[in-house]
């Protein structure tokens, strides 16, 4: 038998018992079935850190005998510290048997020495076909925690609080679909409280969750930062012969160069959905091909992704002053402060001239009377913001998301109601970077300083969203 | 691997970094969940290594190459040393060759220095200053107007590009290998771009070395093994005193511990030569005099052919070794790799497989009627206490849906099993209407009940299953479960009013 703790999942069939398990446990393979009974066989969920498990969920099936069960019990009634035995003795009894096939699944592992979460609806109404349940985890003798797990509109909370505070020592409203990590970590931590010798190794995993946590962020991040940086510095090349028409060759190069921006960003949002162990979601978002074609500062996503041109000049400036600074710093300010001002004003004309498009395709003449058509690298000043906004969007959602929840990952639905702004030092920064990246000026240190930034925007979004 | 120093040479190849990259390229296919668990093993092994991201990471290719089996970066590094064996050859015959026709002498006139000098010491330094220009980081060049597009210039003119040109007559397989070398076919070109910058200019100092090389030992050996005889001869107005100080300064360097290898102003006054006076040398000079010069040529190769490209072979071979083991550390997916390995692994997924529900979701479907008990007589069965207020509810039957109640009964919920079976007693000569809470699930208790009315009286009578304020997704849960049990005289209903 395990030392560490292990926590049976029990109640009624389709209480959220599994979406439960599947958000602690961060498994989207469990099935959420609509059918009671989904879950018929107990199925472990042990958390470990190296190997070592630290403790284990179970998710068992519902009751489905409830009151039989209860009934034998109470025909076989002896004294109080006896029930603990006549449980065991029912379990010992009907294993094995038809008569009671989920009851003895799911009261093994609570006989087997596991705490009980019980879990209940909190948007339906209690009924007394709850009692018999509740009397034989009471007589199981085991630490129980209840759970109120509102799937739908939680009306009823308090009538539940009240009949589970008579058998249970916690009683805790957790919604299984919408729990962000912090409460998830935070339902682990009361785990604890049922007994004391279990506080130790659920203080521990919850120390580990919240720095695997963190590193998962982290990968996130620098995956970002990483198809930043090769978007910025994306060239597509092809090579024409004499008699072959220039412009035909430029559009096919432009949609191949935009295919290239868009398979880098699949494949980003792929890695983000897999550092959070989200497998096979169902995205739906705007293609980046489609914004592309429109006019990049009137297009609806560009608009809510990128900078508006005022933002965009107001960070331009911003650039061109500090550069104009030094000037004034490296001169004593003698100069009264005349490099800033003029520092700013290029900046801010460098930015409002600068393209409007997001590539352009050069021609060289090259031996042979054949020529070469170069696409890219993008000097277009809004395009990392906009493909950052719609990372950022994409991890807020993916990284907020419990893995019970299912189906699709609406972006572009969420897009316009989850979008802070951004620090204008955060923005100033990613300037800075997006710029050195542009220019090809120290592409590893750069890539590596935003992923930085690009982490610390992330931590702040899911500190926003808790 | 307990050992309590790490044991792996630190220091990776080009053959390393290709199979680095593959490997992290087929790892962006694999679920996060399963490189956590293979890197996190394989970090364990490598625990003494913690502190050195290179060994660690090469540590890991080779217990990747283990695995896969496929990993080819040895093909790599074998065609790097073939390609530079090559150019190396190359150089040597050229060099050897170069100096053998600059040192032509077939008694006819002799063997004019400017000659020499021009070609191993004028033309090599300019050179140099080419390599130097291409060697301009992108930070100054950037204020420099045209010398990008002169660095491109020069780049194309290295022999180090012979090593691609060598990889178009190759193989296929090794062909794909050497592509890697140079950094082409690979994701991630903007790092490999200066890896392949690095090994032309590696090769290409590789190949300057050796053609030095071949030219020393072409010298030494026309020298040692014919009758050279050297002289000068330019048509500037060059006078023996000012060439004296040109060769001054060109044998300063090797001046204060070989002065043999300086001229002297005798020599050089001696050894002039017109071509005017054809087939004739001066008077005073002995044969042996004329040949007094070549400790000079071959220190002059020596210091300005060999000794500066020995130089930018090592610097070039330091700066590869430097900008590869860069790059290998850099790649993307890298950082993510040595978290992988140096973190622990932190699981929370079940221990075994799913299973879906089983039998127990078989059976075939009960079709779901509303309203079929109107103008009939029925036994009600209320059960776990469906509706709460029953007098109003048997009312309403009797108004609303025309029902005649003819028995009230409670069943389920808080009721014991054996009030189930008096139940069934009772009402087992006529139909059943059984109330239900729509929101609930239908439980084996249930449907437990259910099996036995339908055992006892009639088999064919109708029951009635009436859940109560049901959404329309409980009336599907309902209807699949009642559907199991496979009875053609039951059916769900609805009562009137309420919405589907």
């Amino acid at each position: 038998m395990s030392t560490s703790p292990q926590f049976a999942v029990v109640g009624h069939p389709n209480k959220g018992k599994s979406s439960i398990v599947s958000t602690l446990a961060h498994d989207d393979s469990v099935l959420v079935g609509e059918l009671p009974g989904t879950t018929t066989r107990c199925r472990h969920f042990p958390m470990k850190v190296d190997g070592e498990v630290l403790y284990t969920l179970i998710d068992t099936p519902g009751f489905q005998r409830a009151r039989s069960a209860w009934a034998w019990l109470q025909e076989h009634e002896t004294t109080a510290d006896q029930r603990p035995e006549l449980v065991r003795r029912f379990v010992a009894e009907h294993a094995g048997q038809g008569s009671f096939p989920d009851e003895v699944e799911l009261l093994q592992p609570i006989m087997e020495g596991a705490g009980i979460l019980y879990v209940v609806d909190g948007s339906v109404p209690y009924g007394p076909e709850y009692d018999a349940e509740m009397e034989i985890l009471r007589w199981t003798g085991q630490p129980r925690l209840a759970l109120i797990n509102p799937i739908g509109q939680a009306d009823h909370i308090e009538a539940w609080r009240t009949a589970l505070g008579q058998y249970f020592s916690v009683v805790r409203v957790f919604n299984a679909v919408t729990a962000d990590f912090e409460k998830r970590v935070e339902l682990l931590r009361a785990f604890g409280q049922l007994q004391e010798e279990w506080r130790r190794p659920l203080q521990r995993a919850a120390d580990n969750l919240e720095a695997d946590r963190r590193r998962r962020r982290e990968a996130a991040a620098r995956t970002v930062a990483e198809t930043l940086a090769e978007m910025l510095s994306l060239k597509v090349t092809r090579t024409i012969d004499p008699e072959d028409e220039v412009d035909p060759a430029k559009a096919e190069l432009v949609i191949k160069y935009q295919q290239r921006l868009e398979a880098l960003e699949l494949a980003a949002r792929q890695a983000v959905e897999s550092a959070y162990d989200h497998h096979d979601l169902d995205r739906r978002e705007s293609s980046l091909d489609d914004l592309v074609a429109q006019d990049l500062f009137s297009a609806e996503s560009w608009r809510i992704f990128g900078l508006s041109r005022r933002k965009l000049l107001g960070i331009g400036a911003v650039g061109g002053a500090a550069a104009g600074g030094a000037i004034d710093l490296a001169v004593g300010g003698t100069s009264f402060l005349l490099g800033t001002l003029i520092g700013s004003g290029i900046g801010a004309a460098t930015t409002f001239f600068a393209a409007n498009s997001l590539v352009d395709v050069k021609l060289f003449q090259i031996p042979m009377g054949r020529k070469k058509l170069v696409a890219g690298p993008t000097k277009n000043r809004n395009f990392p913001y906009v493909v950052f906004g719609r990372a950022r969007l994409h991890h807020a959602l993916v990284s907020g998301r419990s893995h019970a929840q299912r189906g699709e990952l609406d972006l572009d639905e969420q897009a316009r109601a989850l979008m802070p702004s951004l620090p204008a030092g955060e923005n100033r920064l990613l300037e800075k970077f997006f710029s050195r990246l542009r220019g090809r000026r120290d592409v590893v240190s750069s890539t590596e300083r935003l992923a930085e930034v690009i982490a610390r925007v992330f931590k702040q979004d899911e500190a926003a969203d808790s | 691997m307990k050992s309590t120093a790490c044991s792996i040479n630190a220091r990776p190849s080009l053959g390393d970094l290709r199979d680095l990259s593959q490997q992290l390229q087929r790892d962006a296919d694999v679920s996060g969940s399963s490189l956590r668990h293979r890197d996190r093993r394989i970090g364990q092994e490598l625990v003494t290594c913690q502190d050195k991201p290179a060994a660690q990471v090469k540590g890991w290719l080779q217990e990747m190459r283990a695995l896969t089996g496929d990993l080819r970066g040895d093909r790599v590094n074998v065609m790097r040393r073939l390609g530079l064996l090559a150019l190396g050859v190359a150089g040597l015959f050229v060099g050897w060759g170069a100096a053998a026709v600059v040192l032509r002498y077939d008694g006819s006139q002799p063997v004019n220095i400017i000659h020499f000098l021009a070609v191993f010491v004028v033309l090599q330094l300019v050179t140099l200053v080419f390599f130097g220009i291409s060697m301009l980081p992108p930070a100054v060049t950037r204020f420099l107007p045209g010398m990008t597009t002169a660095q491109e210039g020069i780049g194309l003119l290295s022999p180090g590009r012979l090593q691609h040109l060598m990889n178009r007559f190759l193989p296929q397989s090794y062909r794909d290998t050497t592509a890697s070398l140079v950094g082409k076919g690979l994701a991630h070109h903007r790092l490999y771009g200066k890896v392949d910058r690095w090994v032309v200019v590696h090769s290409s100092q590789f190949f300057a070395c050796c053609f030095n090389l071949g030219a020393l030992a072409s010298c030494l050996y026309l020298v040692t093994f014919s009758d050279l005889a050297f002289s000068w001869s330019t048509t500037l107005q060059l006078d023996a005193t000012d060439f004296k100080r040109w060769t001054d300064i060109l044998s300063a360097p090797w001046a204060p511990f070989f002065a043999d290898g300086r001229p002297s102003l005798d020599l050089i006054e001696r050894t002039r030569y017109f071509r005017l006076n054809e087939g004739t040398f001066p008077t005073s000079v002995t044969p042996a005099g004329l040949g007094g010069w070549w400790p000079f040529l071959v220190m002059c190769l020596a210091v300005y052919g060999l000794l500066p490209r020995l130089v930018t072979l090592l610097a070039t071979q330091l700066r590869l070794r430097s900008v590869t083991r860069r790059t290998f550390l850099h790649l993307p997916g890298v950082a993510d790799l040595l978290v992988r390995l140096n973190t622990e692994l932190v699981e929370t997924q079940a221990a075994e497989p799913e299973t879906d529900g089983g039998p127990r979701r078989q059976g075939p479907g009960t079709p779901v009627g509303q309203g079929q008990m109107t103008g009939q007589t029925a036994e009600v069965v209320n059960w776990a206490a469906a509706a709460d207020d029953p007098d109003s509810l048997r009312a309403r039957l009797r108004e609303v849906d025309e029902l005649e109640v003819s028995g009230w009964h409670e069943a389920g919920g808080a009721t014991a099993p054996a009030v189930d079976q008096q139940v069934i007693a009772a009402t087992s000569g006529s139909s059943v209407m059984i109330l239900v809470k729509g929101w609930e699930p239908p439980m084996e208790d249930f449907l437990d009940f259910l099996r036995a009315l339908r055992q006892a009286g009639d088999t064919q009578r109708a029951l009635h299953v009436t859940p109560l304020g049901a959404e329309p997704n409980h009336l599907i849960m309902w209807q699949k479960t009642l559907s199991r049990l496979g009875d053609p005289w039951l059916t769900l209903s609805r009562l009137e009013g309420e919405d589907s």
